[in-house]
């Protein structure tokens, strides 16, 4: 089954090849809001999603040529974003020892709510709330759908530290959500 | 959220985070500019003409590029020019020897023990330390004093050959001074550095004589041959042919062969025994402390304070 991408894409990938600021721009306009959440739910701020993304998409304009009219751009491009979060991840884990157990324990606050009412807003900071090598997990787990040999083929680890991550992300994230909800009760 | 195994709260937050769509800022497209703007500049590239190379790096690539026979002769000739100037330079040297004045040595006022041999003597001036010129030194002591200088004298160009005088001077009891000198042929060997035990062939200074402390008239002119026959040996030497400029009086000293030396053959010279400059010391001033004082004057001997707070503890001079 072949997919037949919108002409305006067409048009804007020829100008982007071509080396075109302002299509440039409005590829990068038109793509932002898909795939910042890619970033967001790896990492720990806005800054740094938005940062890794930059460079994801300057890897995707320079691959451009090499961009196949037959896939869906979006996912073409949500996987260059995740693969160089993921990079980025890995890379700065070996310097940080990033995905050791660490002290963190942010004040979060949410909407008053259940865990399945939250909106996309409270789910990012819940999820920055958690440790960076329990968060990566849950995200590789929930949003894209890996098992978890795959997890820990990615990640480098065994299968049983992917399902105690998963786990442990899952309780945290409860217990968050919990004292978070309790302290806006006391609150209002 | 009922229990553990409760995960459909999951499949929401999917749902929600994928429709979340957060719309970029001016700041963030401008740090993609940025990158952007970082990563192509292919326009402003040019290509830029390697300069000639200078005269010397052609010559440096001329040089290189020689083949091996032509590069042997330039070798060739590099090593030969350097010798020639190296036995052009030692020659001077060689000259420069011979103007050289005896060396002065300054004696302190010592007074001897009765009991000490008067004849008893220290060898200061090891052997090797021939070139005057270049080694001469000042040496003080604080005993009784002989100073042995040794001196070139190059007998003659074609031979190559040197007569080595070895000049000591007695000092003795009663401050009278006497000098000896030993007239040692090398022939180019360096056994003379064996050996040390002389057999003294002193002669007193005849007029005049340098008395501890006290300087004698300036030029005091001392002869003194040697007591024993010159010791006949196959070396040629052409007595007198290097005549001191400065000689108020001929002196004839003949050698004598000891063990471990080389032969030692006659040589006609004429010393002049400059007189020795005398200390007082100051009353209740020892040696050392006049010398010390003298040094510090002249600069040789500088006392170094100490910072006892220069920002490093323990001080950076204070840790050795």
């Amino acid at each position: 089954m072949s997919f037949r991408p919108d002409p305006s894409i067409v048009a804007l990938i020829a100008a982007c090849k071509a080396g075109d600021r302002r299509a440039q721009e409005a590829f990068y306009r038109r793509f932002f809001p898909k795939l910042l959440p890619v970033t967001l739910r790896y990492l720990r701020n806005r800054e740094e999603a938005v940062s890794v993304l930059n460079h994801a998409m300057l890897r995707a304009f320079q691959s451009l040529d090499d961009y196949r009219e037959e896939h869906k751009l979006e996912a073409w491009l949500a996987t260059i974003v995740r693969r160089t979060t993921l990079n980025f991840i890995r890379d700065e884990g070996r310097a940080r020892r990033r995905f050791q157990p660490e002290a963190y324990d942010p004040p979060v606050s949410v909407a008053n709510g259940a865990l399945d009412r939250l909106h996309a807003e409270d789910i990012i900071k819940l999820l920055h709330a958690l440790p960076d090598y329990l968060r990566v997990v849950f995200s590789l787990s929930v949003f894209d759908g890996l098992i978890h040999e795959e997890i820990a083929a990615e990640l480098d680890i065994t299968v049983a530290a992917s399902r105690w991550r998963l786990a442990k992300a899952r309780e945290l994230l409860r217990d968050r959500y919990t004292s978070a909800n309790h302290l806006n009760e006391s609150l209002s | 959220m009922s229990t553990l195994k409760d995960h459909s709260w999951e499949e929401h937050w999917r749902r929600e985070v994928d429709q979340y769509a957060p719309q970029p800022s001016t700041a963030d497209w401008a740090g993609m500019h940025q990158l952007l703007e970082g990563t192509s500049g292919t326009e402003g590239q040019r290509t830029i003409d390697q300069e000639p190379p200078t005269a010397a790096a052609a010559s440096w690539q001329a040089i290189r590029e020689l083949p091996w026979y032509q590069y042997l002769v330039l070798m060739a000739a590099i090593v030969t020019v350097g010798y020639w100037l190296g036995v052009r330079q030692s020659g001077e040297i060689g000259e420069a020897t011979t103007e050289v004045h005896p060396a002065t040595d300054s004696l302190p006022g010592v007074t001897f023990a009765p009991h000490v041999s008067i004849n008893e003597n220290r060898t200061f001036a090891k052997d090797g330390n021939r070139s005057a010129a270049a080694r001469r030194d000042t040496t003080y002591f604080t005993q009784r004093v002989v100073r042995r200088a040794s001196r070139n004298f190059p007998v003659a160009a074609a031979q190559a050959r040197r007569i080595y005088i070895d000049t000591t001077y007695f000092l003795h009891a009663n401050g009278n001074l006497s000098i000896r000198y030993d007239t040692v042929y090398s022939n180019g060997s360096t056994s003379s550095a064996e050996g040390k035990t002389y057999q003294p062939t002193e002669q007193p200074a005849p007029s005049g004589s340098t008395t501890v402390g006290a300087p004698s008239p300036a030029g005091v002119v001392t002869n003194a041959p040697a007591s024993a026959p010159p010791v006949a040996t196959d070396q040629e030497h052409k007595p007198g042919q290097p005549q001191r400029p400065t000689a108020t009086g001929d002196s004839s000293s003949s050698g004598v062969y000891r063990p471990g030396r080389s032969p030692y053959l006659p040589v006609t010279l004429s010393v002049v025994v400059q007189p020795l400059p005398a200390w007082q010391p100051a009353p209740g001033t020892t040696y050392w402390e006049h010398r010390v004082q003298k040094l510090l004057e002249s600069g040789r001997l500088k006392i170094k304070q100490t910072q006892r707070d220069n920002g490093h503890f323990p001080p950076i001079n204070q840790r050795f």
